[in-house]
């Protein structure tokens, strides 16, 4: 650890020395979309003249000097936007707003030399989606999803056939540290899984951090995927109504006072339920099940004054399942509900022409609750709930001393509040109340420091430290993680990047399934299951052709992970309820290594992008698998995306995805064998009479001789979605009709593998899916 | 009802309306999965002869029948001194004339042609001390059951587990069906003797509850056969009371008796992980869903060489008026 601050100490020192700069003027200000007024986290602002640049902030702020009373050319891009270029001339600091179009004419070949290509970005693997993007990506169901499309980028997994969970770089799902407007979401999961919370209507961006990961996120191992959700149109109220095969939704923005400060608000929820019910009712069914989920995003934000702008970020969203059985003398219903709120109220203030700063303060819970209700003659009630909650406050400061030079520096306490297990039981013969958990508290502080430079034309860097404090009961622990991004252009086409990060999580997540099932438990790092810890180094080339169509990039990475946890062998959810969720784990080590190839194509009709990762993720536990290392269970050693945005027209879009993973690991039975029966006398009778054999007792004929774990592969999972859309200007707006195909040549992919009546079966979960999707906004 | 297994079922519904949507289809298991090994399977306590049963494992893929190995060398050994040899057994069942005696210990040497010698050894554990007790009658139980009581005295002194269940035998009328119209072969009836397990019902913090469920109607936890004594909670009383009840009904003419072993500590990792195994498959019998939560577990072995069980445990069986 020493070392690694020697080595932040260093580069921090490095960017210090390259800040002696000449005396500047500066001008400072934002970048605003000219329909929506919206502002462009993001955009690029480059002096041409000095061969400088920067890029806006989250909050669409930039900074930038220049030499007094000298004509100069500041260029303004990012994509979806036409380029601006203004040139100007200072003599004292200056206040801009810039405003840029977005790009109408999509056939139009733009320039795109202006836009950041991957080589000139100091952080490598970091990716950038923007709205547009996700909503012309095929989906399942029609339903367009931000982390689905995620999963076509080089590094990144999926878990489950159809699911949003996101295995990056070797890691756990639960290692990913998943940010809407800022702020943590602990459970991405609708619908099972097979949906986002992430409504593609509320978003602007997402932004994607798996190799430098910037000192100012901090509490998870393997990537950020932070997710912003737009501001709302401040020029005109509009309207948008959509309607896909398993929800509809609403969206309503405007402004408030035209210009300066607008709303959005944004409703999506199933008709599932629409359907399901009346046919319930009119089958005269004993079983009747219900699904539904909604969510709503809303966001506000109003201008005080020209230095001062308040933000209100909110989301709720929720799922639920109702399951009612009649049987002859009574009912039995089960219910199970989960989901997230977050909430969110932020404050920009500029203090001055080079210092801008950010106050948040937050709240944002996860909660599940598993409900059963039996009438018979007795009534018995039972009622499981799980959750975590926190409060947090934060302060961010961007600090922009010169045109090369950007610090970004802050500090932060959340108060986290674990409930991860309890139990209550309420029956005719006991009123129960049984806790096995209590809730537990903790406290995270984080302070960071984080600088963005140049050295010459050639060398950039990112380099930075988060240290974080964490409390919980008597144990403390402390952790300063030093983070470091390099960027040498090797010509004005290519670079080399190297980055390195040291990374802790206090949090652990318990699940047991990948299929989004309300099951998962967070729970807190604790006297005995310590704080996750990684390290990750990687390296990459990156090169543009073509005048910036066509980038390419190779980058490799290694990453350690200390203090993982995995169920023990035969632990359950649902098994020993009285055994506490510390006793149902166990601690071991986790590395993974690998390659990632990303070739894009950034413009003309055809755009879109071709990954290949090459990979490997082990675990090794002394617990398990004898002390052995063992293959991640998401380990896949081959993994292809690509996805195809054909623009045939201007408002005709075709595009396929295809994907291809080589068979991941599982852990089945290689062999039977004959057992003992535990009880020893109760015997099973067999062909002798009426009699079946009862199937607990002779289950233990037949045992099952467990393979080492995961070294058996399932059949390789591959499919091609496609997709066609097509957009109609109407008197008022517009009207959108997307027709899709999911998994087109109807590959049966493995979703379980099991043995059932002396065979070895797969389960396949979605053979081809047509749907449609229809837009109406106005 | 038993909040947890329903979680179980309502989780099995949400997976089967998954379900509708897919498709199953047979997958072949690679020829370089399965690799045959010898099962050596023996249960080594003072009421039997020494005993252990061969077999080969098979393909779980296939519908064969186990066959007992013939020829085979056992050797049975007592403290590290042979008693005896045993070879060729023609149904695979290889038995030397000792009873085991609690305290010492007892292996297998086990030489099938083909294959790596086999080994294992345990030792025999100490009878448990028990004294149970049936009380009157209660009506708050289910059937008006009556109350039970399992006394273990000086539990330190056995130094394992103890396992225990309550049981009940009757006679019960048997047919075996003849042809269909009755002309060729007739129906045969016949009486025997069965054993049931009459379904343990209990709330002390004795047992380990690893093998039961909260039984909501009757307010206690249902556990299957057999209840384990859980060590760790008798660290503080070794002479521990359990109180319970039973689930199914008892009929005047039936013998109710309860059957308690102290099991070796292997023999306890065996039972133990072998029913957690029986509660995580993923399926049941009939082909649904059972946990689809589970995680694989796999069942203890102490055969050298080979799988199996060689599990010594000492027993008492007492019989309650």
């Amino acid at each position: 650890m020493l070392k690694q601050i020697q080595l932040f100490l260093f580069f921090f020192l490095l960017g210090i020395v390259a800040n002696a700069q000449q005396k500047k003027v500066y001008v400072h200000g934002y970048v605003e979309d000219a329909e929506k007024r919206e502002r462009i986290a993001k955009a690029n602002v480059s002096i041409v003249d000095q061969k400088m640049g920067t890029q806006t902030n989250t909050y669409g702020f930039f900074s930038v000097g220049l030499i007094p009373n000298q004509r100069q050319t500041l260029v303004i891009s990012t994509v979806g936007f036409k380029t601006e270029r203004l040139s100007i001339t200072l003599s004292k600091d200056t206040l801009l707003t810039v405003f840029l179009f977005p790009e109408s004419q999509q056939l139009e070949e733009v320039e795109v030399k202006d836009k950041v290509p991957p080589h000139e970005q100091v952080l490598g693997g970091f990716h950038q989606l923007s709205a547009k993007t996700i909503e012309k990506t095929p989906a399942l169901l029609g339903e367009t999803d931000a982390l689905k499309t995620l999963q076509l980028l080089p590094g990144v997994q999926n878990g489950k056939e159809g699911t949003v969970g996101l295995n990056v770089r070797g890691g756990s799902p639960d290692q990913n540290l998943i940010l809407l407007d800022g702020v943590p979401v602990y459970n991405i999961n609708h619908l099972f899984g097979f949906l986002s919370i992430f409504n593609n209507d509320a978003i602007a961006n997402v932004d994607f951090y798996k190799g430098g990961i910037p000192a100012r996120y901090g509490g998870r191992l393997s990537s950020v995927i932070d997710v912003s959700m737009r501001e709302g149109n401040k020029k005109t109220y509009n309207t948008k109504i959509s309607l896909s095969p398993v929800a509809s939704r609403f969206l309503f923005e405007g402004p408030i006072v035209k210009d300066k400060s607008s709303f959005l608000l944004s409703i999506r929820r199933t008709w599932l339920d629409a359907l399901t019910t009346p046919i319930a009712v009119i089958s005269k069914s004993d079983f009747r099940s219900v699904f539904k989920f909604y969510d709503v995003n809303f966001k506000l934000n109003y201008a005080l004054s020209p230095k001062n702008k308040l933000y209100v970020s909110y989301y709720t969203g929720r799922d639920g399942l109702n399951n009612t059985i009649k049987f002859n003398d009574g009912t039995s219903r089960y219910n199970y509900n989960w989901g997230n709120n977050t909430f969110v109220v932020r404050w920009n203030h500029l203090y001055n022409q080079r210092i801008f700063g950010n106050l948040s303060v937050s709240y944002t819970n996860f909660d599940y609750t598993l409900q059963n209700e039996v009438k018979e003659v007795k009534t018995f009630q039972s009622r499981f709930t799980s959750g975590i909650r926190d409060w947090s406050i934060r302060y961010d400061w961007d600090i922009f001393p010169s045109a090369n030079h950007t610090l970004k520096t802050g500090i932060s306490a959340t108060a986290h509040r674990f409930s991860p297990e309890i139990q209550q039981i309420k029956s005719g013969q006991s009123d129960t109340i049984y806790k096995p958990q209590n809730s537990i508290d903790a406290v995270e502080l984080v302070a960071y420091v984080e600088d963005e430079f140049k050295i010459g034309a050639k060398f950039s860097a990112n380099v930075g430290l988060n240290a974080s404090f964490y409390q919980v009961g008597q144990r403390s622990f402390i952790n300063p993680q030093p983070r470091v991004s390099l960027n040498y252009a090797l010509s004005e086409r290519n670079s080399l990047k190297f980055s390195y990060g040291h990374f802790a999580q206090y949090l652990h997540l318990l699940s047991n399934s990948s299929i989004g099932l309300p099951t998962d438990l967070w729970v807190s790092a604790t006297e005995r299951i310590p704080a996750q810890l990684s390290n990750q180094v990687s390296l990459g080339y990156y090169q543009s052709l073509f005048e910036n169509r066509f980038n390419v990039s190779i980058e490799g990475f290694r990453r350690n992970m200390q203090n993982v946890i995995e169920y023990r062998e035969g632990a359950s959810f649902l098994n020993s309820s009285t055994v506490g969720w510390e006793d149902k784990v166990t601690v071991g080590e986790g590395k993974a290594t690998g390659i990632e190839f990303l070739v894009q194509k950034n413009t003309g009709k055809w755009k879109g992008w071709l990954s290949y990762t090459l990979s490997k993720s082990e675990r090794i536990f002394s617990d398990l698998n004898r002390g052995v290392a063992f293959p991640y269970k998401y380990d896949s050693r081959h993994n292809i995306a690509l996805t195809l945005n054909y623009e045939w027209s201007k408002n005709k879009t075709f595009s396929c995805n295809f994907f291809y993973n080589s068979g991941i690991p599982l852990q089945i039975s290689t062999a039977k064998f004959n057992g003992v029966s535990p009880s020893r006398l109760v015997k099973t009778v067999g062909f002798l009479g009426p009699y079946r054999p009862d199937e607990y007792y002779s289950y233990f004929n037949e045992l099952g001789l467990l393979s080492d774990r995961n070294t058996f592969r399932a059949p390789a999972y591959h499919r091609l979605d496609v997709s066609y859309r097509s957009v109609k200007p109407m008197k008022n707006g517009n009207r959108v009709w997307t027709l899709g195909v999911y998994n087109v040549y109807s590959r049966n992919n493995p979703f379980y593998l099991y043995y059932d009546k002396n065979q070895l079966k797969q389960f396949s979960l979605f053979p081809i899916i047509p749907s449609f999707t229809y837009e109406r906004n106005f | 009802m038993n909040a947890i297994f329903e979680m179980s079922k309502a989780g099995a519904i949400i997976i089967a309306l998954l379900f509708l949507q897919g498709c199953v289809k047979t997958v072949d298991l690679p020829d370089n999965v399965f690799k045959k090994q010898v099962v050596a399977v023996g249960t080594p306590n003072p009421d039997s002869v020494l005993s252990v049963r061969l077999t080969y494992s098979l393909r779980p893929d296939t519908a064969a029948v186990y066959q007992g190995i013939t020829n085979a060398e056992v050797s049975f050994m007592e403290d590290g001194v042979v008693l005896g040899k045993v070879s060729n057994a023609p149904k695979g069942v290889y038995s030397f004339n000792k009873r085991p005696v609690a305290g010492k210990r007892y292996a297998i040497r086990v030489n099938v042609p083909g294959f790596d010698e086999i080994y294992a050894e345990d030792s025999i554990p100490q009878a448990p001390r028990v004294i149970s007790s049936k009380f009157a009658s209660n009506p708050n139980n289910p059937n008006s059951s009556p109350d039970f009581e399992l006394r273990i005295t000086n539990y330190a002194f056995t130094q394992t587990p103890i396992w225990f269940g309550i049981y009940s035998t009757r006679k019960v009328r048997g047919v075996k069906p003849g042809s269909p119209t009755g002309e060729v072969t007739p129906d045969i009836f016949y009486e025997y003797i069965s054993t049931a397990n009459l379904g343990l019902l209990s709330n002390s913090q004795y047992l380990d509850r690893f093998n039961s469920f909260f039984d909501g109607l009757s307010g206690k936890y249902s556990f299957g056969d057999p209840a384990r004594v859980d060590p760790v909670s008798t660290t503080f009383d070794p002479n521990p009371v359990i109180r319970y009840t039973i689930v199914n009904q008892i009929k005047k003419e039936d013998q109710v008796f309860t059957y308690s072993f102290a099991a070796s500590a292997g023999y306890d990792r065996y039972l133990k992980s072998s029913i957690m195994a029986y509660q995580n498959r993923l399926l049941d019998a009939s082909g649904a869903l059972n946990n689809p939560f589970a995680e694989p577990t796999p069942v203890y072995s102490n055969i050298k060489n080979g799988l199996g069980i060689w599990g010594a445990y000492n027993a008492k069986r007492t019989v309650l008026q």
